[in-house]
């Protein structure tokens, strides 16, 4: 496995890769050391922050007690991971090389626990390691009443120390604290232990307010570069969150520690996120903010060797440099920059002949741009910005437009450079040359590279020109632009627009913002009024089958579809049940549309002419019925009335010897056995005297008959056999009103009262 | 000149349906995934839908009501992580149908959700307020709406009801606008569902009598019926690729079908799961990768690899009866399934 990911690793995989840096680490755990050592290595050459990977190789050099190798490992990673648990491994190291030294020992040991918590004595965790410290300095001999005062006093110091901080444990360090001054003396003890009580609350507030910050965060991550998954941004947000809360110095203690724990905040954060250029900057920002520029400048050293790629972070040191009055030392930078010639653009020479520029002067500034021309990454902007400055900045017009001429051979088929010249131009007043500038270029420029050109010459010359050649200007560019396919042939008129372009000045325009919408919408409807028209004659020739991509409606209105497209309503039909008969009713097919039938006839609002229509249509049964109606007037007749009519009326059950309907009678579960004809009206007329009509075979009423009863979810009310009276209809009409208040009404009095919820809703 | 309406990315296909050919063998595997049972209705879940950023989903049920889920917060629920007491997924309730809602979506761009319902109409609802239950817009239409759909610009919409015709309503002005070349389609089933493509330049229809229509979005006129796609059987749902070029279909006959916009052809059929009762779905996962769709004897969700169109996996649904709709996230790897034991399950990614 270790060599299949090392293989893999060389090649296109993603070096980054967390899981299979997790199995290697696994594996080299088993391994001697000897074997395990390159493993390691390249591990941390990969994730350098990595403190667990480093914890696990020092510490497999400690189990066979090299301790040259260790001391080594350890020099090498303790300054850049500042984890409590590869600092403790670190102490138990150093105590157990110290063990055996006698009072040199103790004094090393001494030290190196000084050390540590210098240096991660401000984490959340570092409670054990104060501990640690309190006990090793107690359990220190002591021969002499002296050095026993001596001891105990620095036993105080660490004790005041840690209980300031806001660890995991501080308060079990006031608790040994208290106890402490308490055995060595009752008198004194009061005095200290009040001073410091309030030191020790605010530690203890601020402890919990920290935790809440340093929960947030995954301690186990390993550094890999941004690739922007949603824990990653958590992670990220997580860490600016503590950073912030610790530059508030919420425990208000002195500057120098409060910017010793952001230090060392950013320093733990970097070894997380030391992908991240924003984190890098900020800290160096930070401390160039809190008057250490020399850190700063380290901290943008070590920057740029995290991310040796970033132009961006070569850019903020140069910078950093620069205004601290270093010269040489930003101009290194910006050396180092240039010499990495893979990726050096213009963008890098123009900064560079800019810096030289503010830096070291005209002359400087002028030599770089003559080297610059020749490089064959050099761009049309490299001129630009030369001749700009050395128009503004050097007041040398003259220079500026020997430059501009020079690039001009070698870019007249830029339209940028074309541009710049010509704004150059004009602001030295030289309309002559401006003019035949831009009758040089656009001699040259094919068209659909010149709209941007004729754009400026068409401005040009209403600044500069008179009347006439602004429009014989404008006029030109018509012509030359109506050749490219995307404007249109429709573009060679003058418009009202063209107007509105010419008259308009600044903000300032000689028309309401109304106006120039109608304008636009106008303009783009004359635009289609040729082009939609075209696919709907090819519909007719079958133009779907011979293109592959068969919309071509819309592919050719719109540019290749990344557009939505809108639906051109004035080419549909208004659909208005209300007042028009809709184009369907001919054939209502369902209960649903048979229903609005009738409210459609109840309504009254249907053209005489409309209902005999749909008379026409429908079975003769059904049509006896509907005679049988009483005219109505408003929007929704009487329902009692309706339905004592309907129980009245004695419809002939026709069609009843058809195979279908007898088939399907068996199917639907609503009608009742008993062929009493009154109770089963309604079912009788919906699926008889309507819908049947329709069914052209039993296989269809089959279906949906089948599908009704699919739709009625659950064996609710819906589908059991319709109840046989009025006066029950309207029994259980009731009792389901109360009974289902969430539904606010009789919801699922099924499909016959349907028409009457539509109407009352509306 | 014109103002600019908000641009849509046209996302390139993972999948080019129709470049390979022989693919046999080479399924890719789907990513484990771990379910659980987020709510529950108080009748049948019948429709979920997702909003287009992934972000929530909601569910409509027989006992009319809609429920507005927060993925986060689900995702929490499924982690245990509750910090501060139970996780409740459930951000909003509405209660404002009279009928069982049929199908549901969110607006493109503003926190606006939609319902269609049996009771003949399309109501709006605003999830940014925490209070408001009921609708703030109604709809009427004259039928049962089976389906609905936003414009991506959310300008308009369209519903699927009994009428054989897809409704297209702006939003504005309430108007409702139908096909004016309908009557030369002689199409006289109702339309189970309607789905937008990418940009709006087409939408496509499943309708009750098997067949698949795709429209013009701009002019409205059927430009290709696909008669009998699944035989004499329900269309029961049709939704395009990301990338416009093929349709997706599921019908009652037990297939599945992925067809070419461009020529009508059948490109693929996903065969191997039974659905011919429910109005069942099949759909993509947020690759385009894999087909999900249920199986209903079975009571499982059956994953095809949607190019070598094998099926790769079969999971229990763990609904009580099979699931009625299967709906996939389209920005990660979740689903949402709900049925008639009236259980919302969430499934997602096993991590």
């Amino acid at each position: 496995m270790a060599e299949e990911l090392k293989g893999g690793s060389g090649g296109t995989t993603d070096i980054y890769n967390v899981e299979a840096a997790e199995i290697l680490a696994n594996e080299a755990l088993l391994l001697p050391i000897s074997e395990a050592a390159p493993i390691y290595e390249k591990l941390l050459s990969t994730f350098p922050t990595a403190a667990k990977y480093w914890k696990q190789y020092v510490e497999a050099y400690m189990a066979v007690n090299n301790d040259e190798a260790t001391k080594q490992i350890f020099s090498r990673c303790l300054l850049n991971c500042l984890q409590i648990s590869l600092w403790r491994c670190y102490i138990r190291f150093i105590r157990k090389v110290n063990e055996k030294k006698g009072t040199d020992g103790l004094e090393e040991t001494k030290k190196a626990f000084d050390f540590l918590l210098s240096y991660v004595g401000s984490d959340i965790a570092s409670g054990p390691i104060w501990m640690e410290y309190i006990t090793f300095l107690k359990s220190m001999p002591a021969t002499t009443v002296q050095i026993e005062s001596q001891r105990m006093t620095s036993v105080r110091k660490v004790y005041q120390k840690a209980i300031v901080i806001p660890t995991h444990h501080v308060e079990q360090l006031w608790k040994e604290y208290e106890s402490f001054e308490n055995s060595v003396s009752r008198a004194l003890a009061k005095g200290l232990l009040s001073e410091y009580q309030s030191k020790f609350n605010s530690a203890k507030a601020v402890y919990r307010e920290r935790k809440k910050y340093i929960d947030d965060i995954d301690w186990n991550m390993l550094a890999i570069p941004p690739t922007g998954s949603s824990k990653e941004e958590q992670q990220c947000m997580a860490w600016k969150r503590l950073i912030a809360f610790e530059k508030g110095n919420p425990q208000r203690i002195d500057a120098t520690s409060a910017n010793r724990r952001v230090t060392f905040t950013y320093e733990q954060c970097l070894m997380y996120l030391y992908h991240y250029p924003d984190i890098w900057y900020d800290y160096a920002t930070w401390h160039a903010k809190t008057g250490s520029v020399d850190s700063a400048v380290k901290v943008f050293q070590r920057a740029l060797k995290a991310l040796p790629d970033s132009e961006l972070l070569r850019y903020a040191y140069a910078e950093l440099e620069e205004s601290r009055g270093a010269i040489q030392s930003a101009k290194k930078i910006y050396e180092s920059l240039l010499a990495n010639s893979v990726n050096v653009t213009s963008l890098t020479h123009i900064q560079f002949i800019r810096f030289l520029r503010r830096t070291e002067g005209i002359e400087a500034a002028k030599k770089y741009f003559l080297d610059a021309r020749k490089s064959p990454s050099c761009t049309y902007h490299v001129f630009v910005a030369y001749a700009t400055m050395a128009f503004c900045l050097d007041k040398d017009a003259k220079m500026a437009h020997s430059v501009f001429e020079a690039g001009l051979n070698k870019f007249m088929h830029e339209p940028g450079y074309i541009l710049e010249y010509a704004d150059f131009l004009c602001r030295l007043n030289d309309d002559r040359n401006v003019r035949a500038l831009f009758e040089r270029a656009l001699s040259i420029l094919p068209p659909e590279e010149s709209v941007e050109v004729w754009k400026r010459f068409t401005q040009f010359e209403q600044t500069y020109g008179d009347l006439s050649s602004m429009l014989k200007v404008e006029q030109r560019r018509k012509e030359a632009l109506s050749r490219t396919a995307e404007d249109g042939s429709s573009a060679l008129e003058n418009t009202l627009y063209d107007v509105v372009s010419r008259y308009s000045f600044m903000d300032l325009w000689p028309c309401s913002s109304k106006d120039l919408d109608h304008l636009a919408q106008q303009e783009w409807l004359a635009k289609n009024m040729n082009k939609v028209d075209k696919p709907t004659l090819q519909n007719g020739s079958s133009a779907l089958e011979k293109a592959p991509v068969g919309l071509a409606t819309n592919n050719k209105v719109s540019p290749p579809s990344t557009k939505v497209v809108l639906p051109d309503t004035s080419r549909m039909v208004v659909y208005d049940p209300r007042q028009t008969k809709g184009p369907e009713f001919s054939a209502p097919s369902s209960v649903n549309s048979s229903t609005s039938t009738l409210a459609l006839l109840g309504a009254g609002t249907g053209t005489t002419q409309g209902i005999d229509e749909i008379l026409k249509v429908l079975s003769p049964p059904l049509v006896a019925f509907i005679t049988q109606l009483p005219s109505v007037k408003g929007p929704s007749p009487d329902l009692d009335v309706v339905l004592s009519i309907l129980l009245q009326s004695s419809i002939p059950v026709g069609n009843i010897g058809k195979p279908a309907s007898s088939s399907q009678q068996v199917l639907t579960g609503p009608v009742p056995s008993t062929s009493d004809i009154s109770g089963s009206s309604w079912s009788r007329l919906n699926q008889n005297g309507s819908a049947n009509r329709l069914r052209r075979d039993g296989q269809l009423g089959k279906r949906k008959d089948l599908e009704r009863q699919e739709e009625d979810d659950t064996t609710t009310v819906q589908s059991r056999p319709l109840p046989q009276d009025v006066f029950r209809l309207r029994q259980i009409r009731k009792s389901r009103g109360v009974s289902n208040p969430q539904t606010g009404s009789a919801a699922s009095g099924g499909s016959a009262f349907s028409w009457e919820q539509s109407i009352s809703t509306d | 000149m014109l103002a600019g309406y908000g641009m849509v990315h046209l996302p390139t296909n993972a999948v080019d349906f129709s470049a390979v050919q022989d693919t046999k063998g080479s399924s890719k595997s789907f990513p484990k995934h771990e379910t659980r049972h987020v709510s529950e209705h108080k009748n049948a879940a019948r429709c979920a839908r997702f909003s287009p950023d992934g972000r929530f989903f909601a569910t409509g049920s027989t006992d009319t009501s809609i429920k507005l889920f927060e993925v986060l917060k689900v995702k929490q629920m499924i982690l245990g992580d509750g910090r501060d007491g139970p996780i409740r997924p459930v951000v909003r309730t509405f209660y404002d149908h009279l009928q069982p809602i049929n199908d549901l979506d969110f607006h493109p761009q503003n926190t606006i959700l939609i319902s269609g319902a049996k009771d003949h109409t399309i109501k709006f609802f605003d999830f940014s307020k925490t209070v408001a239950r009921r609708a703030f817009r109604v709809i009427q239409d004259t039928h049962n709406v089976r389906s609905v759909c936003f414009h991506p610009s959310g300008e308009y919409l369209l519903a699927g009801t009994d009428h054989p015709i897809p409704h297209l309503y702006d939003i504005n002005t309430f108007k409702c606008y139908l096909s004016a070349n309908a009557q030369d389609l002689n199409a006289n089933a109702g339309i189970n569902q309607v789905r937008y493509s990418t940009t709006g330049s087409t939408y496509v229809t499943a309708s009750k009598d098997g067949s698949i229509r795709v429209w013009d979005g701009v002019t409205a006129q059927c430009v290709r019926s696909i008669i009998g796609a699944h035989g004499l059987a329900e269309a029961t749902s049709a939704s395009f690729t990301k990338d416009q070029r093929f349709i997706l279909s599921c019908g009652k006959d037990s297939s599945i079908k992925l067809w070419e916009v461009g020529t009508g052809r059948l490109v693929k059929q996903y065969l191997g799961a039974i659905h011919t009762h429910l109005r069942c779905q099949a759909v993509f996962n947020e690759t385009e990768e894999f087909i999900l769709s249920v199986d209903e004897p079975k009571n499982e969700v059956v994953i095809w690899d949607a190019l070598t169109a094998e099926i790769t996996e079969r999971l229990p649904s763990n609904h009580i009866g099979a699931p009625r709709w299967i709906e996939h996230s389209p920005a990660e790897a979740a689903f949402v399934t709900c049925g008639n034991d009236r259980s919302v399950r969430f499934w997602k990614e096993t991590l």
